[in-house]
């Protein structure tokens, strides 16, 4: 229910064990280490300060791990420090890793310069086929008008036996050559190039004996052949691309597990200077502190006692003896102690923020609150059979640490929900299909419920919803105070409109709503009785500024008084307007519920009017598609809505009662990810 | 009030998110602190940038990315356009008349080194954006004219006609695209201010204000330019100045082009308006050429100061909007940027100054 309770480590240890201590904290991965230097007043004095080179040394470690972090990530590859591995660091080169990954960048660069090359090409060819096909129309009656676009054309022959080399040496310019015909010793050809490119092809032809001929009559009908030709190349060049793209991620794929090797060891030996930086030491001790969850503090003195052969000095403290809490960098982290299935609903607590340390953890209760919204606002055995397949689905295809992961399985419990209430309803796939278990929301919603019911009427689904927001608005307070007790907050717990004024109002509130509507909503409760419940708890609530100002031991002005007045002011109307909006908002619970079946209805309806129209079989197929399309419609839709806003009611009618998101998550340094 | 709050809640809303999305200083930092260009790209990969990663991987070629980033930079606008108040719309595509008017003037270009030049014609034809942006031009047309001449039929049909036409001679006398080239830049703030001037009153006082901050930066910085390098006079230049800045407009120009330093009458400004930029003139450097580089950075910081008060101002104006699209065009810049001072092979460090 509370976060787990953490202890302080100050452990004293010979320095030649430094190093064994190390690895079998890495390995036990259980401690997230407090930097000793900045400590003030500590036991640290007469310990000279050597952090300072571990510290450079891991952040150069740490850049090299990100580089090649980054490459590997560009072929998908995610590395992992693999089970076997232990804490061992030794026969590490930071210079031949530096080297590894130098050569690997310059190998990847020097293939991007090629593909540049390459590219360049493709857009020369390019902007050639481009120009014929603006220009080149002309062509066909044997004149081009090459003034008038950025490609070039010379026409002429050259002896036979030098075609080839011709050919080979243009295509590198680049310029398209095309043959026209052969007069036996000579070859007629037409080089077309971009207009910059004319020098260099014209030097080309000319180094092979190159006459220029008339264009009349060899160019008739070229345009086809340059089109043709231009594309031979370009499909040749992108081959060659894409050839040099595969090579590029082959660089990288085919040296995987060297690479993942290297990165394994760059990351054991930056954790091990990062935990060293840590570190204060003596002339023959070192001395060492942090946070340890208290349920790991045998396996922390056994790991230490075995790494130390039992030279060693350890002093546990808890949170609130520790001088310097107050701090806020040296603050108690947070571990969160969930079981494993609860992990979808631990990430929606952890997106809004980390509990303070010793509150309440409030995760296994938005299991509850989350999926009975859930369930209220999309009760369907079938859509929510639906939903459960597609986290089971994707459970089974995303990968473990895939951030969509934990989404699949959320959706898997708001689908299990779904099933439930559904079932509680009687309702498959928007039917009526089963008799309900509690009571038919279906009839109700048409109109035609069984009258000797229970819940007989929209207004008292609403009345369902208003009460278990109340529920759930008063656990917040219930919680609130709670967490104030164990902080010992004591002005807070009485006057703050969170605390148990408040909460008196709150409940005031509540019986006067529930007075109204047992009244026909014409009567209040008596005077004597609003006073008690509402203005008494009211009028204390001004005590709130002058109680927290006296607490600072400030003089009192002119200037405060008015000040805490209106602060006053704001503040109740802060509570009555707030605690009324924010039970009504449970009202949505209900409103989407009803949404939910007249959808369903809707569709039901436009399926009958169109089996009614379209008779035979094509009308009951239309009908049944229409459905289908109706219920896919609404398990995405309905499905996605009711996700949102059972989430924001948790989040702005809940968590705002009691969670303030002020703690610091646990950050043990370890080799392996194992805080869950 | 209730009619701001119907034009501006929405796209007020969408923007507000798509603004947290805009990538954070540290990330150019680090990217600015990446050893090979291939390494900037995979930083990127983890970005809404990933797409452009991409083409680097398959073609090698930075200048193919950058056209890729500036479609993306006015896909920006064209995008967004469907989901504005009617209102805010005319100004909208007033800014892509200015991605417009770059790109004809990068043709301009290509056309003028080939024909009157007769330079052979470079790799830029390759990276000429044909898309349309607002209006069909006829850029191939264009870069295959043949002479001066052809311009004004070409531009006939478009509204840029009336602006070549003007100017054709002056090019053709001067042999110097420039006179056009400024035209045409008179006509985009031209175009700016004018739909600025028909928004609502509340709409109309921060475009005005914004589009006169961007031209004054622009002004100072020709004026410099012109001064450093063609030491032309002001009676020269003052034709070329384009009106409608917002607090260095007629004498205050004039001081800027007489004084030696950019001292006296940009801190005026700046101590009016950003007190906190006003402080960077202390450090400006002497040399000319590092001076305008310096005239850039201010710009910038202006921006990001006024990106900054519009979003911490009155919420339902079109200042969301206009704080959107410089923010974007900020961020494609500076990966435009880092990427090539990667390419140069710019050190970190030098590299983190320019950003």
């Amino acid at each position: 229910m509370f976060t787990e309770t953490m202890l302080r480590l100050f452990a004293i240890v010979s320095e030649r064990n430094g190093e064994q201590v190390t690895r079998a904290l890495l390995e036990l991965g259980v401690m997230q280490f407090i930097t000793i230097s900045t400590l003030e007043g500590e036991a640290a004095t007469g310990y000279r300060d050597a952090s300072s080179l571990s510290a450079d040394r891991a952040v150069q470690l740490g850049e090299l791990r990100k580089r090649l972090e980054s490459f590997l990530g560009s072929s998908g590859i995610v590395p992992r420090i693999p089970p076997a591995v232990t804490a061992e660091t030794a026969h590490f080169d930071i210079g031949e890793e530096r080297r590894r990954i130098d050569t690997l960048a310059s190998g990847l660069q020097g293939i991007r310069e090629r593909q540049r090359i390459i590219q360049n090409d493709i857009l020369k060819y390019s902007e050639i086929r481009r120009q014929i096909d603006l220009y080149g129309s002309s062509m066909t009656s044997g004149i081009l008008h090459t003034d008038s676009s950025f490609i070039s054309l010379l026409i002429g022959t050259l002896p036979l036996r030098q075609a080839a080399a011709v050919e080979e040496e243009l295509s590198r310019i680049p310029a398209v050559s095309l043959p026209i015909g052969d007069d036996g010793t000579r070859r007629h050809m037409i080089v077309i190039s971009m207009k910059r490119d004319r020098s260099r092809a014209e030097a080309v032809v000319s180094a092979a004996n190159w006459i220029p001929v008339e264009p009349a009559a060899e160019v008739r009908g070229a345009p086809g052949d340059a089109i043709e030709s231009v594309n031979t190349r370009l499909a040749a060049l992108r081959d060659e691309q894409d050839k040099l793209q595969v090579q590029s991620k082959a660089l990288i794929t085919d040296r995987r597990d060297e690479l993942v090797d290297s990165w394994v060891r760059l990351r054991l030996n930056e954790l091990y200077q990062n935990v060293q930086s840590t570190f204060r030491r003596s002339s023959h001790t070192l001395l060492f502190t942090g946070w340890i969850p208290a349920s790991k503090r045998h396996e922390t003195e056994q790991a230490v006692a075995a790494a130390t052969g039992g030279t060693y000095y350890l002093e546990w403290l808890s949170p609130e003896h520790v001088s310097d809490l107050r701090e806020e960098k040296y603050a108690a982290p947070v571990k969160l102690h969930n079981p494993r299935i609860f992990a979808p609903f631990q990430m929606l607590v952890t997106n809004f923020g980390i509990p303070e340390y010793g509150s309440i953890d409030p995760t296994p209760f938005v299991v509850i609150t989350y999926l009975t919204m859930f369930g209220l606002m999309f009760a369907d055995l079938g859509q929510g059979a639906v939903v459960l397949l597609l986290g089971i689905i994707g459970r089974l295809r995303l990968k473990k640490d895939s951030p969509y992961a934990k989404v699949s399985s959320l959706l898997i419990w708001c689908g299990a929900a779904s099933i439930v209430v559904g079932a509680l309803f009687g309702s498959l796939f928007g039917y009526a299909a089963t008799r309900p278990l509690w009571f038919d929301f279906h009839g109700i919603i048409s109109g035609h419920a069984h009258p000797s019911a229970g819940i007989r009427s929209i207004y008292d689904i609403l009345g369902i919803t208003v009460k278990f927001g109340i529920t759930v608005i008063c656990a917040g307070l219930l919680f609130n105070w709670i967490n104030l007790i164990r902080l010992r907050r004591w002005t807070e717990l009485i006057l703050d409109k969170g605390g148990l004024l408040g909460g008196w109002i709150y409940g005031g509130g509540v019986y006067c709503g529930w007075f109204m509507v047992m009244h026909g909503y014409r009567q209040l409760p008596g005077s004597a009785t609003l006073l008690l419940l509402l203005g008494i708890p009211a009028l204390l609530l001004i005590a709130h500024g002058p109680v927290h100002h006296a607490k600072k031991r400030h003089a009192v002005t002119a200037g405060n008084i008015a000040t805490w007045v209106m602060e006053w002011a704001v503040e109740l109307l802060e509570i009555f307007s707030g605690y009324l909006a924010n039970t009504l908002s449970f009202m949505r619970v209900a409103g989407l519920g009803i949404a939910h079946v007249s959808l369903m209805t809707a569709f039901f309806t436009m399926a009958d009017m169109v089996r009614c129209g379209v008779h035979g079989f094509s009308g009951t197929l239309a009908a049944t598609l229409l459905i289908i399309a109706g219920n896919v419609m609404v398990i995405a839709l309905e499905g996605l809505s009711a996700g949102i806003q059972a989430l924001r009611l948790n989040y702005y009618e809940f968590f705002t009662k009691f969670f303030h998101g002020m703690g610091k998550l646990f950050t043990p340094v370890a080799l392996r990810d194992n805080n869950h | 009030m209730f009619t701001d709050v119907k034009r501006y809640s929405f796209i007020n809303a969408k923007l507000r998110a798509r603004i947290s999305a805009i990538l954070p200083e540290k990330f150019f930092t680090d990217m600015a602190g990446c050893p090979s260009l291939t390494e900037m790209f995979n930083l990127l990969r983890s970005t809404p940038f990933s797409g452009i990663a991409d083409i680097y991987e398959q073609t090698g070629d930075l200048k193919m990315v950058e056209l890729e980033l500036l479609k993306r930079e006015i896909a920006l606008y064209t995008d967004l356009v469907p989901h504005l108040p009617h209102e805010a719309t005319a100004l909208v595509r007033a800014y892509m008349t200015g991605y417009e008017i770059e790109n004809l003037k990068n043709a301009l270009g290509i056309f003028f080194d080939h024909v009157v030049c007769k330079r052979p014609p470079d790799d830029a034809v390759h990276y000429l954006l044909r898309d349309k942006i607002i209006n069909d031009l006829p850029y191939d047309a264009l870069i295959n004219a043949t002479s001066i001449g052809e311009l004004p039929v070409i531009f006939e049909r478009t509204p840029y006609g009336a602006t070549v036409a003007e100017h054709r001679a002056e090019i053709e006398q001067k042999a110097s695209l420039f006179p056009l080239l400024a035209a045409l830049d008179r006509l985009y703030y031209r175009y700016l201010i004018e739909e600025a001037r028909r928004l609502p009153p509340a709409d109309r006082r921060i475009a005005l204000r914004l589009v006169g901050i961007e031209i004054d930066l622009l002004n100072v910085n020709w004026i410099m330019r012109f001064k450093t390098y063609y030491n032309l006079p002001y009676s020269a230049i003052s034709g070329l100045i384009i009106p409608g800045g917002q607090s260095v407009v007629g004498e205050t120009l004039r001081k800027v082009f007489e004084s030696q330093q950019l001292s006296a009458p940009l801190t005026t400004m700046l101590n009016r308006s950003y007190p906190q930029i006003a402080a960077l003139m202390a450090t400006q450097p002497q040399e000319h050429g590092e001076r305008l580089a310096f005239v850039e950075r201010l710009l910038e910081k202006i921006m990001i100061e006024e990106i900054s008060r519009l979003m911490r101002g009155y919420p339902f104006t079109v200042g969301i909007i206009l704080a959107y699209f410089m923010a974007k065009r900020l961020e494609i810049k500076r990966i435009r940027t880092v990427l090539n001072a990667g390419l140069l092979a710019v050190t970190p460090q030098q590299a983190a100054t320019l950003l």
